[in-house]
């Protein structure tokens, strides 16, 4: 043997190496931005800055001591403001995340463990979901009265209601990759000699469901979970860009863009730094994900 | 074959029922109607007048009934007028129908063939410094903004460079083809970078399911050199898959191709509903969005049929077990 077979080790170390060095520095990455975006209100104290202060004298300001990225068309601090973002972008993302994967969870288990007609429709469910045109029903979605479908007033009124709004809407429309992982994990232990084991012994379909097939199934969810809060930062930044999402006095990175399009002739890095945020948060959540499931199934990839 | 196909029809018939119900429903949950629109505009209207009308036009119906009515003169061809345009629906969208088509069927053919080449490439060199930087740049593609890639375009190619105008569809009173294309150009950049990285990512670990076959190997065995095997043997088996995944994607290109109409002022039917939303033209969004669905179930659907034609593996027996 020639020494090709050295290479190819070396080669595969290389590969495993970075391929998990991406996937620890997202990791990184996106620790010290939910750090960031956790501190922001004392990281504003230590600046001596406020974030809703509009100042007009001091639009479009460059960088300085108090005011570390500058300022905005209406003069407000913009790293308190990217990081006020951060906020709520994250928390969107890791709730609707979260929603997404417990529904697409209990969607999967079912379809899978039981199977029959339930499984077909819900497969078929799943398909057709994913061929429709999401974001112009997510749009629609986003534009509805929430007082004719019986929400009440005060509720329908109040700042926050953008940010339920569109932490359901993202919810909505998320938890499909996570329910056909799941359902094909559970068909594969559904057959497993553990299952069957627990079935002669007498064990209740949903106590096999839940002790059994679930704790065996948590690698895909855990990954699918991951790469969807990428996913969902995504439509989130869309529909706040579109100005159907998080709603002014809060606001997120796609927020923030609204009125880009507008200052890119006079201040393209208002233009540039949020979406770059987003860019970050998005890639990092892939990587990581990716590096995730490389990690826990070998078989994948 | 035929039975598959009057399957697969019916199915997608009924997807479509149940989306332009639910759409409908959406739509009815909008804040306004048009009859409070109609008195927004006209203070000489009174509050007999607008119940009048509601009677009239069946407003004061539950939305069940309403929707019944719409879809039996939706089925013969009657979809109702535009408020804002005051022309018939299908007389505005018909026209952006093509813009659209255009931009998207032009976007694909773009993305394949970057992600075609690419994919392969990669998957022929797997784990190598050029693998993970294609990795890396298809990551990029995923995971970048598709509003944000269009402003960055835009930042750079109209206001910095000023090579190509910032949106519309031709210049007024030019309107050449040369003119048209120098339009096009960005919201095509844009779109093809979108679509392509998820398809690049795709081709590669198709490639390198093909490439672990046993015919491979056999081919190998025989002699055959790495290019021929790529090209001859692997390549063929593995644009089956890549079929099908056109299918799924193209709900994703579209709602891209949204975006990409909105940022560059680009006259499609993804504009056009967004506009349509956000100015209270209800009907105009309605039969907007069930075209756009109509759009890409006929495009999975044909999908599926050239996999089906193509691929004597696939029996039609098997594709309903799926």
């Amino acid at each position: 043997m020639r020494p090709a077979k050295h290479s190819i080790n070396a080669n595969r170390m290389f590969d495993r190496v970075l391929r998990h060095k991406l996937a620890a520095i997202s990791a990184v990455v996106l620790l010290g931005l939910a750090l960031l975006s956790c501190c922001a209100p004392l990281i504003e104290r230590l600046l001596g800055v406020d974030h809703t202060d509009i100042n007009l004298y001091n639009r479009f300001a460059g960088p300085s001591l108090t005011h570390v990225l500058g300022t905005d068309e209406l003069g407000r601090d913009l790293f308190i403001r990217l990081l006020y973002g951060g906020r709520v972008s994250l928390s969107i993302a890791i709730t609707a995340a979260i929603i997404a994967s417990v529904f697409g969870t209990f969607v999967g288990l079912t379809a899978g463990y039981y199977g029959g007609w339930l499984d077909r429709f819900l497969m078929r469910f799943n398909d057709a979901f994913m061929a429709l045109p999401l974001l112009p029903l997510l749009i629609v979605l986003a534009a509805i009265d929430l007082e004719k479908v019986g929400v009440p007033r005060s509720i329908a009124e109040s700042d926050e209601i953008s940010l339920y709004r569109i932490i359901i809407i993202v919810s909505m429309v998320s938890w499909n990759t996570v329910a056909r992982l799941v359902r094909a994990e559970t068909l594969a232990l559904r057959e497993s000699d553990f299952t069957r084991a627990a079935q002669s012994l007498g064990a209740s379909s949903s106590t096999i469901i839940v002790r059994h097939i679930l704790p065996n199934s948590s690698s895909p969810i855990i990954v699918a979970t991951t790469l969807s809060v990428g996913y969902i930062i995504l439509f989130e930044s869309v529909l706040s860009f579109l100005g159907l999402g998080v709603q002014a006095p809060l606001t997120s990175w796609g927020h923030m863009l609204s009125n880009a399009q507008e200052l890119i002739w006079s201040a393209p890095y208002l233009a540039i730094l949020p979406g770059l945020m987003i860019f970050i948060t998005v890639i990092a959540c892939n990587f990581f994900g990716d590096g995730l499931q490389d990690a826990m199934d070998p078989r994948a990839t | 074959m035929l039975n598959f196909v009057v399957c697969r029809v019916f199915e997608s018939a009924v997807v479509v029922l149940i989306v332009s119900f639910v759409i409908y429903c959406l739509i009815g949950f909008m804040p306004g109607d048009p009859i409070d629109l109609m008195i927004a505009s006209n203070p000489e209207l009174t509050s007999e007048d607008s119940s009048r009308l509601k009677k009239l036009y069946g407003l004061d119906q539950p939305l069940v009934s309403r929707y019944w009515n719409w879809a039996q003169s939706a089925l013969y061809g009657d979809f109702g007028y535009s408020r804002v345009y005051a022309q018939p629906v299908m007389d505005i969208l018909w026209p952006r129908m093509g813009n659209t088509v255009l931009l998207m069927g032009l976007s694909l053919f773009f993305a394949l063939a970057i992600a075609i080449p690419i994919g392969i490439f990669a998957a022929i060199r797997p784990n190598t410094k050029t693998d993970y930087l294609i990795n890396l740049l298809c990551f990029a593609g995923i995971s970048i903004p598709p509003f944000w890639l269009a402003l960055l375009v835009i930042i750079f190619f109209s206001v910095t460079l000023s090579w190509f105008p910032a949106g519309g569809m031709e210049t007024v009173g030019k309107g050449d083809l040369w003119d048209r294309i120098s339009y096009m150009v960005l919201p095509l950049i844009v779109l093809t970078l979108h679509t392509a990285g998820g398809l690049t990512r795709f081709m590669r670990a198709n490639m390198r399911q093909t490439l672990r076959q046993d015919y491979i190997r056999t081919a190998r065995a025989k002699g055959a050199n790495t290019y021929k095997v790529t090209l001859n043997h692997a390549f063929r088996n593995s644009m089956l898959p890549i079929i099908t995944m056109i299918g799924i994607s193209l709900g994703g290109v579209f709602s891209g191709a949204l975006i990409t109409e909105t940022m560059f002022s680009w006259l499609g039917v993804g504009k056009t509903i967004f506009d349509a939303i956000l100015g209270n033209d209800f009907n105009l969004a309605l039969v907007g969005l069930l075209f756009a669905t109509l759009m890409t179930l006929t495009g999975s659907f044909i999908a599926d049929i050239c996999q089906i034609a193509m691929d004597p593996r696939v029996s039609f027996a098997s594709q309903d077990e799926k």
